[in-house]
């Protein structure tokens, strides 16, 4: 429950996901037909590895904007967000008893060779229990090592990644003139240990009118792999118990590829590619380790033992390769990689059948005496109300690298290790199905699911390792695809469509939810709302403000005495939102979320120089659908009933080390990204409008629907009435004022899973956080907002809302930190 | 060299052959989205990466062509 | 061997074409109007100016044309200038599904097998034929950007212009 000191993160690892260098995102090529209208995409993807074992998250999203007939620019982000376990190493089954005690107390013959990564007092104190003399310890460790013959089953050794982010950013530019187009884009990929630019150029060019395409690329990268010295340490900051080593390398990929594609008839298309990608530069992956036998002799070790005094580190006379661990070093890949590929493929459309089959091969192999095999097979079923479904079967075999083993029981002469299981020998099976729909205003939704199934009996013609990592996995997409013009929905006659945004007068203000419907059965808007707030005024209870440190340690922690306080709170939402009017009475609603925090805190009594640290959480948050219904609709006033659901898609289980693990700690309840518990959220909104004056009133609120989340608490309900009104000064130009009351219940119950200090004797230290009688309150603000839309023309149906939450009187529960004020952003887009 | 001329001039009719030309007012059915290479390109390239970060294989994708082929 | 080969060559390459040229007349094409399916009779429109617009649902650039060319023509009607727009889908009812949604107000005619473009020779899609008051094809504009709206009013009041 409470705060401990120096939680020790997990190896910050290079997690299988993020590697982005290998995906060469820079090399795209451009079609040589220019999009004609502006397109916005948004993708959300989840890879699950081994039940729950590894996750990651993809969030995606893009646009396209032509600038005239032969100009677009394109813009696109991704944010990963990964956590879990991946295999850092593997040992012959019969040792890893053996390697797992030598960092215990036990004092086997093995576990004493290796003493030097002890302290060095604690070495002398194992030397001095262990009894043995000298030559004991190298027979000792001689008779270990050769009795221990390996069974053919390697086991591999996890390590725990703690959450990470990845962020990336490209942007890009296509040139279209005549039957030639070009394309250009540049990015970055950023995540913690892992930076790389890259940068490409391709050209396609149409002949034969326009049967025949021909493309080239060329794309450059450059990564940089950078390890900070220290372990980025505790919740409070300062260092870890672990120091690391810094480290520092580079490399740099050229990629080039050749395309071609050829109508063959009206029903079939046919392309083929190539590509020549060269690696060089530090390829290995530095948290990846392999075990091997031999490369340090018991005498080595021995010497190192003696002489190597205080420096653990002595091993450089006796091997080239980095030492981790007894017998365990950083792998080395060679630094140099060629790669080829050959693919080709085909799609046949089958009028009779409304669909049409896609089917690819592709050949790579490369000077790692890698060689691999990929068929995919994909059938597009169109079905009537503007569906496809798209079942898709891929299998993939490769052959292992030349320097891989699952472990090494005698050095290699060309001293490249690795025991990374992508690089062994296996096959992959996949199985999927895509569905589309199509909706006839521009808009398109995708859903799909793939399940994978990594296994070395699936290698083509066998030789594949069996068992060796084989592993299940699979992959959740959900895209949206809009068009952004109103040429999406009206192309032609004088006859436009319905105008959405002149109905109902004005848009409420961006803070307020569910309080605008469509206007006709057919209608679609999407929207994105953002909200941010920085809290950092300090300490409040009740009323009153400004409170002293003094009174915080004393009274702020229930009986305990307060060891720190929140010192800063900044909380950023991105929320994405998508409604539908099936009939005109009727609207539906989905808003999943992004919900990113960040606290700092400070000790209590301040001291200087010192500070408690940071934390954060970063996810998907809680997904609310709703229901709007019209009670009444005139031109002037309108009532509409909302019944909201929000579904418990964001998680609570946020730790301080970010490893997500039962047995770390859980951060505070505030910073826990989803409620935990199923929510009612209904609404009751009444909007009127004349000539230019718009006026708003509504009541909402929050009931916890369970009494307790699966982690013992439930947040309090809330309930919440604002009025608003504004005046139109422009017709694209609004104002509003509002003003609005809360109020919100503490948290019931308490966390059901409490870690106990790594150290007893260590005392906990309590932040007011923890006690859930600090939370909630009732809270007056008052909200300043402005308002843009788009009347006519081909940007028509756009608007932009901002409003700045300003806090007039707050009483809060318990101690809190004080809120200074929210701003809200609203886009929509309605058609 | 030979056998490089030959191949080059199969090519050359199999591209510019009338009887397996497509004119222009007929390419329909190579317009519609699922006749293009990448009908779902978000999706395709979130596969891409994970087979990429997966796999020791890298690349091979990337033709582009077919379509309404418009002016 | 070789001989053969370039016999076959030459065969495959070699198309005849009965193409359409400037300066030509412009022939009637099997093409049919509403429900009915009345045949195209370009003859009855001697004496204006025709532009005759080959397009299709799947063709975007065709869709983009067509707001600008209705108002043109409206504009331009009472000066004895008409648009025939002349719809190559395989599937007619795809186009007239379109047209209920996105209506236009010049006359609109199926060809979905594809005759009438052949007998233009067509070469890119859209293809536009413009018509004199004589009856004779006076130019032909492939494809559509918007940078062309300009230089297709100018060309039409030159024909109009014309006696």
């Amino acid at each position: 429950m409470a705060v401990t000191k120096g939680t020790k993160k997990g190896n910050s690892t290079l997690l299988a996901l993020t590697s982005v260098a290998l995906a060469l995102p820079g090399l795209d090529v451009k079609a040589a037909v220019p999009i004609a209208e502006p397109e916005v995409n948004i993708q959300y993807g989840y890879y699950n590895e081994e039940g729950d074992r590894m996750e990651a998250e993809v969030f995606h999203g893009d646009f396209i904007v032509p600038v005239n007939d032969f100009l677009e620019f394109t813009f696109s982000y991704d944010w990963d967000t990964y956590v879990g376990a991946t295999p850092s190493f593997s040992t012959p089954e019969v040792m890893t008893d053996v390697v797992a005690a030598a960092s215990g107390t036990d004092s086997k013959p093995y576990d004493i060779a290796f003493n030097l990564f002890l302290e060095p007092t604690v070495r002398a104190e194992r030397l001095a229990a262990s009894g043995n003399p000298f030559e004991k310890i190298v027979a000792g460790y001689e008779a270990v090592t050769k009795r221990s013959i390996p069974n053919d089953k390697p086991v591999q050794i996890y390590n725990n990644q703690p959450r990470e982010n990845r962020d990336m950013p490209i942007f890009g530019a296509n040139f279209y003139v005549g039957d030639v187009a070009v394309g250009l884009s540049s990015g970055v990929s950023i995540e913690p240990d892992f930076e790389s630019t890259f940068g490409s150029v391709n050209l396609s060019w149409d002949l034969n009118n326009k049967l025949t395409t021909l493309s080239a690329g060329y794309g450059l990268t450059l990564n940089e792999i950078v390890r900070e010295g220290q372990s980025a340490g505790g919740h409070h900051g300062g260092g870890g118990d672990e120091d690391v080593e810094d480290f520092e390398a580079e490399s740099t990929f050229h990629a080039m590829n050749l395309g071609l594609s050829q109508v063959l008839s009206k029903n079939t298309l046919f392309h083929l590619n190539g590509s020549y990608t060269n690696q060089e530069g530090y390829l290995s992956n530095p948290y990846k380790f392999v075990y091997v036998r031999g490369e340090i002799t018991a005498e080595e070790y021995l010497d190192v033992l003696l002489n190597g005094e205080d420096n653990p580190i002595g091993f450089s006379e006796a091997t080239d390769l980095d030492v981790v661990g007894p017998d365990l070093f950083r792998e080395v890949r060679p630094g140099e990689r060629h790669q080829w590929t050959v693919s080709a493929g085909i799609n046949q459309h089958i009028s009779s059948l409304d669909a049409s089959l896609h089917f690819d091969y592709r050949y790579y192999m490369d000077s790692w005496d890698i060689k691999s095999h990929t068929f995919e097979l994909a059938w597009y079923q169109n079905l009537p109300w503007g569906l496809t479904v798209t079942p898709n079967i891929r299998y993939y075999s490769q052959s292992s690298a030349d320097f891989f083993a699952p472990y090494f029981l005698a050095p290699r002469t060309d001293g490249n290790y690795s025991s990374d299981y992508r690089l062994s020998g296996y096959g992959k099976l996949s199985g999927g199905v895509n569905f589309t729909k199509q909706f006839t205003k521009g808009m398109r939704l995708n859903a799909g699911f793939e399940y994978f199934s990594h296994q070395g009996s699936l290698k083509l013609g066998g030789g594949g390792l069996d068992d060796y990592a084989d592993i299940d996995s699979y992959l959740v997409s959900a895209s949206l695809q809009v068009n952004l013009s109103s040429l999406g929905r009206a192309t032609g006659g004088e006859h436009s469509n319905h105008q959405n945004n002149a109905h109902h007068g004005a848009h409420p203000p961006a803070g307020v939810m569910f309080g605008h419907t469509l206007g006709q059965a057919g209608d679609l808007m999407v929207g994105y709302n953002y909200m941010y707030s920085d809290n950092s005024s300090g300490m409040q209870a009740g009323t009153s403000d400004n409170l002293s440190d003094q009174v915080i340690m004393n009274e702020a922690c229930g009986s305990e005495t307060c060891k720190y306080k929140p010192s800063e709170m900044i909380m950023h939402m991105h929320m994405f939102n998508f409604m539908y009017a099936p009939t005109d009475w009727l609207n539906l609603m989905v808003m999943p979320q992004i919900v990113d925090m960040n606290m700092a805190m400070n000790p209590v009594p301040a001291v200087d120089g010192e500070d408690g640290g940071e934390h954060s959480s970063s996810a998907l948050g809680d997904t609310l659908m709703a229901a709007l219904f019209k009670l009444y609709d005139s031109n002037q006033h309108s009532i509409h009933l909302g019944i909201g659901v929000s579904a418990p898609t964001g998680s609570i289980d946020a730790t301080f080390d970010d490893t997500e693990l039962d047995t770390s700690e859980l951060q505070s309840y505030g910073m826990q990204v989803g409620s935990g518990t199923w929510d009612l959220k209904p609404s009751l909104t009444y909007t009127g409008n004349k000539d230019e004056l718009f006026w708003g009133v509504q009541a909402t609120g929050i009931k916890r629907m369970q009494s307790r989340n699966k982690l013992g608490y439930v947040l309090g309900d809330e309930i919440e009435g604002s009025f608003w009104a504004g005046y139109k000064v422009l017709n694209w130009l609004s104002f509003s004022v509002r003003n609005t009351y809360k109020a919100q219940g503490k948290i019931r119950g308490e966390y059901n899973r409490v870690i106990p200090p790594a150290d007893p004797v260590e005392p906990i230290e309590y932040t007011p956080l923890e006690t859930t009688s600090n939370y909630g309150g009732q809270f007056w603000d008052i909200g300043l907002g402005v308002n843009f839309t788009v009347p006519r023309g081909d940007f028509s149906g756009h608007n932009l809302s901002v409003e700045w939450m300003q806090p007039v009187i707050h009483d809060y529960n318990g101690y809190q930190l004080e809120q200074d004020g929210t701003l809200a952003v609203r886009w929509g887009y309605a058609f | 060299m030979n056998n490089l001329l030959k191949y080059g001039v199969i090519f050359y009719i199999l591209i510019s052959c009338s009887a397996c030309s497509v004119a222009p007012w007929e390419r329909g059915n190579l317009a519609r989205r699922d006749m293009s290479i990448t009908p779902n390109p978000a999706r395709s390239s979130l596969r891409s990466h994970v087979f990429d970060s997966k796999e020791a294989s890298a690349g091979g994708a990337g033709a582009v062509g077919g379509g309404c082929g418009c002016n | 061997m070789r001989y053969i080969v370039i016999v076959v060559f030459l065969m495959v390459s070699y198309t005849p074409v009965k193409a359409i040229e400037i300066n030509e007349q412009a022939v009637s094409c099997p093409a049919t109007v509403g429900v009915e399916k009345i045949p195209l009779n370009l003859q009855q429109y001697k004496g204006k100016v025709v532009y005759l617009d080959f397009w299709a649902t799947w063709c975007p650039p065709c869709k983009k044309s067509m707001p600008f060319l209705n108002t043109l023509r409206n504009e331009l009607q009472g000066q004895g200038f008409e648009i025939i727009a002349i719809n190559v889908d395989e599937k007619s009812g795809e186009a007239s599904d379109f047209l209920k949604k996105y209506p236009v107000d010049y006359l609109t005619a199926m060809d979905p097998k594809g005759v009438c473009p052949q007998l233009y020779d067509v070469m890119a899609m859209p293809s536009a034929y413009f018509i004199g008051r004589k009856g004779k094809i006076r130019y032909i504009h492939l494809g559509f950007k918007e940078r062309d709206e300009a230089e297709i009013r100018q060309r039409v009041l030159e024909l109009l212009a014309e006696q």
